[in-house]
């Protein structure tokens, strides 16, 4: 008796091996196959892989804090220790309109915290624009304590005042007349004529990343003009104006 | 056909042991005559277990960067929850404050908070004692940070508000609710309203007085409008201490300050917002003829409150009807045993 092939053994089978082109036709189908079934969620994926991030920049580079650079618009070094902000209401579009399920309540941007430089996108087609409420709604300022982006330990919240401090910037540069070259500017202002809150909307590039231009509110005529806001008022309602400046797509 | 009753059944004790607990709540009795509460209660309600966490916090020293000082310590229960023998409340390391503490009692009918308004929110009033660097000097974080290291307040947080770890936004809605459970209704003055008691004559001539003289600004039933307002008082030059201005950045708010309580004044001396007045019979001369000349103060007081020292005895009984024994010595909001 003939002994048994390999395949006799493990797959019992008989030697009954197809002719190659039927192999071969048979491999392609089942490639076709299951790329028919797969592709619906290939594209699900793919938009769902789709991030929006936020990139902090200072002179043209990512920020990182704690590191001194060279600020041509200042002419002078500069450094920063720290850059938070309040989104409410982050919105994606899609031709103008909302897509549902994708919006964003509130969000706490902290450069100091990577993860949070990732806003959490739950659609299922790329968003061709983003719209968002620089800072916290006036209604959520009077209703008290808020938990996640809004709880007070984050440090973004006034305390011997009420309000969310929507912006905080500081850092140290030689052109600071501050206390040891140090600046503090903590953006905010919820109500009355100083409000700080502004809408902004942005096109969204292709790669999902929006920057924001630190360069915007480092400028002598801001530093010169004092080295501290630290709360709602003329100052801080002409620094959030800037600070739409600021926000850019990437080119 | 027992076989079969016993999975739904099964079924159900499993949801019932899963669900989330459904916690008693607690309801403020509004007392008559009180208007609409200033507090949305939707956000926070109160439940025992919630007054219970905020309770413990309210009394525990831990919230100070130095263990030292706690809210009651320039709140104490025995003094309606203000700061009694002190003009001005001091923090750690014997720290002055510019202000006198205020009592908290009604806090849930009041719409804002400090002696400037500054504060807009019960749940936010906390981060300035919590904060300042002259009271208890830590930081929310920090205070946080403490909280979750204690098993304790761990399983008080869970118990409140089924959190797995405590968080700011919870720490301040258990004080919130704590203090929002700080009701003074049961004075006579309020018996004498619900057809319980009745005034002396002495104290139903003061009452009148008052309705005449005081009640513009310190309207019933929590004698006070809550508005901000100059009394007439001269800036204390030391403290310079300017009021509302401070937060409005406006000039006709000068020395303007909200208008307190005058419920429980037996407790709460000195008063004032700088407690500058040891004696209540100070502070009633202040109003009768005591505003220095040229002074243009709130147009709701008159030039000179025409009060001898007769009425002034009568609108004193009056004033000794609005202080609530009850409040000042019920045990379950004091330190918890």
């Amino acid at each position: 008796m003939e002994s048994l092939s390999e395949n006799e053994l493990i797959f019992g089978e008989g030697d009954c091996s197809p002719s190659p082109f039927v192999s071969v036709m048979t491999r392609i189908a089942s490639i076709c196959l299951w790329f028919l079934v797969l592709f619906p969620f290939r594209v699900e994926l793919l938009a769902q892989g789709f991030e929006i991030r936020i990139q902090p920049l200072l002179a043209e580079a990512p920020l990182q804090t704690g590191k001194t650079v060279f600020l041509p618009s200042l002419a002078d070094s500069v450094r920063v220790d720290r850059w938070r902000c309040l989104l409410s209401g982050v919105t994606f579009l899609k031709a103008g309109r909302p897509m549902e399920g994708t919006r964003v309540d509130h969000w706490l941007l902290d450069v100091e915290d990577s993860a949070s430089l990732t806003i959490p996108y739950a659609g299922g087609q790329q968003p061709d624009a983003v719209r968002f409420l620089f800072g916290v709604d006036s209604i959520t300022s009077v209703s008290g304590a808020f938990g996640g982006p809004l709880d007070p330990a984050h440090g973004m919240y006034w305390t011997w005042q009420s309000g969310y401090i929507f912006l905080m910037m500081e850092g140290w540069s030689p052109a600071s007349p501050g206390r040891k070259h140090e600046f503090h500017y903590h953006i905010g202002g919820f109500g009355g004529p100083f409000k700080a809150q502004r809408e902004v909307t942005l096109t969204l590039p292709e790669d999902g990343i929006l920057r924001f231009d630190l360069d915007h509110l480092l400028e002598p005529t801001i530093l010169q003009a004092g080295a501290e806001i630290m709360s709602p008022g003329e100052r801080a309602a002409a620094m959030a104006d800037r600070i739409v400046q600021a926000w850019e797509p990437s080119e | 056909m027992i076989r079969r009753a016993l999975a739904p059944l099964v079924l159900l004790a499993l949801t019932l042991h899963c669900a989330p607990r459904i916690g008693r709540l607690t309801q403020i009795e509004s007392p008559p005559g009180f208007p609409a509460l200033a507090y949305d209660l939707y956000r926070n309600p109160l439940t025992p277990e919630g007054i219970a966490l905020g309770r413990a916090l309210f009394y525990d020293p831990l919230l100070s960067r130095d263990s030292s000082i706690s809210c009651a310590s320039c709140h104490s229960p025995f003094n309606a929850f203000a700061h009694t023998d002190h003009a001005l409340s001091h923090g750690i390391g014997d720290s002055m404050g510019i202000r006198n503490a205020p009592t908290l009692a009604n806090l849930a009918w009041q719409p804002v908070f400090m002696w400037d308004g500054a504060i807009n929110h019960l749940d936010m009033q906390p981060l300035a004692p919590i904060t300042h660097p002259g009271e208890m000097g830590e930081t929310v974080k920090g205070v946080v940070g403490k909280l979750n290291s204690s098993p304790r307040y761990r399983e008080l947080f869970r118990s409140a508000f089924g959190a797995s770890e405590a968080t700011g936004e919870y720490m301040l809605k258990a004080l919130a609710q704590f203090q929002l459970a700080l009701v003074s209704a049961d004075a006579k003055y309020d018996r004498v309203q619900r057809g319980e008691a009745r005034f002396t004559a002495q104290e139903e001539q003061g009452y009148s007085l008052f309705r005449r003289h005081c009640a513009d600004c310190h309207a019933e039933p929590l004698f006070t409008d809550h508005s901000f307002a100059w009394n007439g008082l001269p800036v204390d030059p030391d403290l310079k201490d300017y009021g509302r201005q401070r937060m409005t950045g406006d000039r006709s708010d000068s020395l303007h300050f909200k208008v307190p309580t005058l419920r429980n004044l037996a407790f709460t001396y000195p008063y004032m917002h700088d407690g500058r007045f040891r004696k209540l019979g100070q502070a009633l001369r202040h109003y009768v003829g005591g505003i220095p000349e040229g002074m243009a103060p709130d147009p709701r007081l008159p030039g000179r409150i025409d009060l001898d020292d007769r009425h002034l005895t009568d609108l004193t009984a009056f004033l000794m009807t609005l202080n609530d024994t009850s409040f000042v010595r019920d045990p379950t909001k004091q330190f918890p045993r």
